[in-house]
């Protein structure tokens, strides 16, 4: 997972995708 | 597939006969099972059977001879706790496996596809030599390590090179008196070939120096006097070796042309099919996506707990609009760009940016997206 800075997050073998909905949830969300 | 004493042609593979039993009786299976058949004749096999469940589902075997009719199979298993380490299954004879024996405790817990597979050689003595990758707790990178014979248990794993330089890929051929070691390395810019005889008394290896050579130097045939063994390295496999018939003490290196494909713009991210993933390719996905906060995916074909995966990025993707996905299919392995395409439509993520390494000296990608990546799926 790649923030918007650059910031990498890795989540090694099979993603809790829990985690990944919880990361894009503290990202903000971007201009339509 | 290996020729025994005997003549008789054994082969070993990795089944997923038993998953789907396993699945309608509600009980978990991970991994596959260790299958084996025998040929008399070397051109038809006899029955199939399973050896052991539960082995690791994509790492290469080890195959050796502790006799005739009694082969030997160096794997990658699935122990307690999803911890994917070495064992050695001996038979008794041609159709009795013996019980596993642990090579060693790395803790390398994984749910995923480590896709480096073991090396193994048995000596005219009986001992019984093992060469490895791991990326476990306890120790990290390539590794080899010795048992008496059939009985006794494996000594210190021992390493060999250091992770920086990414050994990987190792084969071992026990050829008389002597017993050869060989394995790929990367730096970061070219791969080699690493060679390395085995004292059997000593405590530890003499690395051939000379047998190395630069990657762009491979196409020309190389001596090194200390290798008694022919040695042949491929761009897209890791080195392989093979007693040299003649007996004498030549080294012969070949290597097969790198693959360069055009490099693909990356404003077709919408397109049918998946973008080829080559050099230089990370740092223009990154660019592409700078300042927007990005989900990468690394899965392959190969990684059997990658595609039971894939389904649930398809509904995250359904489910979240703001979820930018890029998803990377990074076998290192020809890729099938129809079946990756195919493959992730039916996981429903037709529809995301998708990349697929093309340049088989893989080594160089997986370099470029993270210098301690030694292949294993998903990333660590």
């Amino acid at each position: 997972m790649i923030d918007g800075d650059g910031k990498i997050t890795v989540l090694p073998g099979v993603a809790d995708l829990a985690q990944v909905r919880a990361w894009l949830d503290a990202r903000p969300k971007p201009s339509r | 597939m290996a020729i025994g004493p005997d003549g008789r042609v054994f082969a070993a593979w990795l089944d997923k006969r038993n998953v789907a039993p396993a699945g309608a009786a509600n009980r978990p299976y991970p991994g596959a099972a260790l299958a084996y058949a025998w040929s008399n004749d070397g051109t038809s096999f006899g029955k199939t059977s399973i050896a052991l469940d539960n082995t690791c589902e994509c790492c290469r075997l080890g195959i050796a001879f502790a006799g005739p009719g009694r082969p030997v199979i160096a794997f990658r298993n699935i122990f307690e706790g999803s911890i994917r380490d070495h064992a050695v299954v001996t038979f008794k004879d041609a159709t009795t496996p013996g019980p596993l024996r642990r090579v060693s405790v790395d803790d390398w817990k994984l749910e995923a596809c480590p896709h480096h597979g073991p090396s193994l050689a048995i000596a005219p003595d009986g001992s019984y030599h093992v060469a490895w990758f791991t990326d476990g707790k306890a120790r990290k990178g390539l590794f080899y390590a010795r048992a008496d014979s059939a009985d006794s248990a494996f000594g210190p794993p021992r390493a060999v090179s250091s992770p920086g330089r990414q050994p990987a890929r190792p084969y071992l051929l026990a050829d008389g008196r002597a017993l050869h070691l060989v394995w790929k390395e990367f730096d970061g810019i070219k791969a080699q070939g690493a060679v390395a005889g085995l004292a059997r008394r000593r405590p530890w290896l003499e690395r051939g120096a000379n047998c190395r050579r630069d990657r762009r130097r491979l196409g020309s045939s190389a001596v090194g006097r200390p290798c008694r063994a022919r040695l042949s390295l491929v761009a897209d496999q890791g080195p392989g070796l093979s007693p040299d018939p003649a007996g004498g003490p030549a080294m012969r290196l070949s290597i097969l042309p790198v693959l360069l494909l055009s490099l693909a713009s990356i404003c077709g991210a919408e397109a049918a099919g998946p973008l080829p993933f080559e050099r230089g390719s990370w740092e223009k996905l990154r660019a592409s996506h700078a300042g927007q906060p990005t989900v990468v995916h690394f899965w392959g074909l190969t990684c059997g707990p990658c595609l039971v995966e894939l389904p649930h990025w398809g509904k995250l993707v359904a489910d979240r609009r703001d979820l930018k996905l890029v998803l990377i299919a990074a076998d290192p392995l020809p890729q099938e760009q129809e079946r990756v395409s195919a493959t992730l439509a039916a996981a429903g993520l037709a529809n995301s940016e998708s990349w697929s390494f093309t340049d088989r000296f893989y080594e160089r990608l997986r370099y470029e997206i993270d210098p301690a990546w030694a292949g294993e799926l998903r990333v660590p």
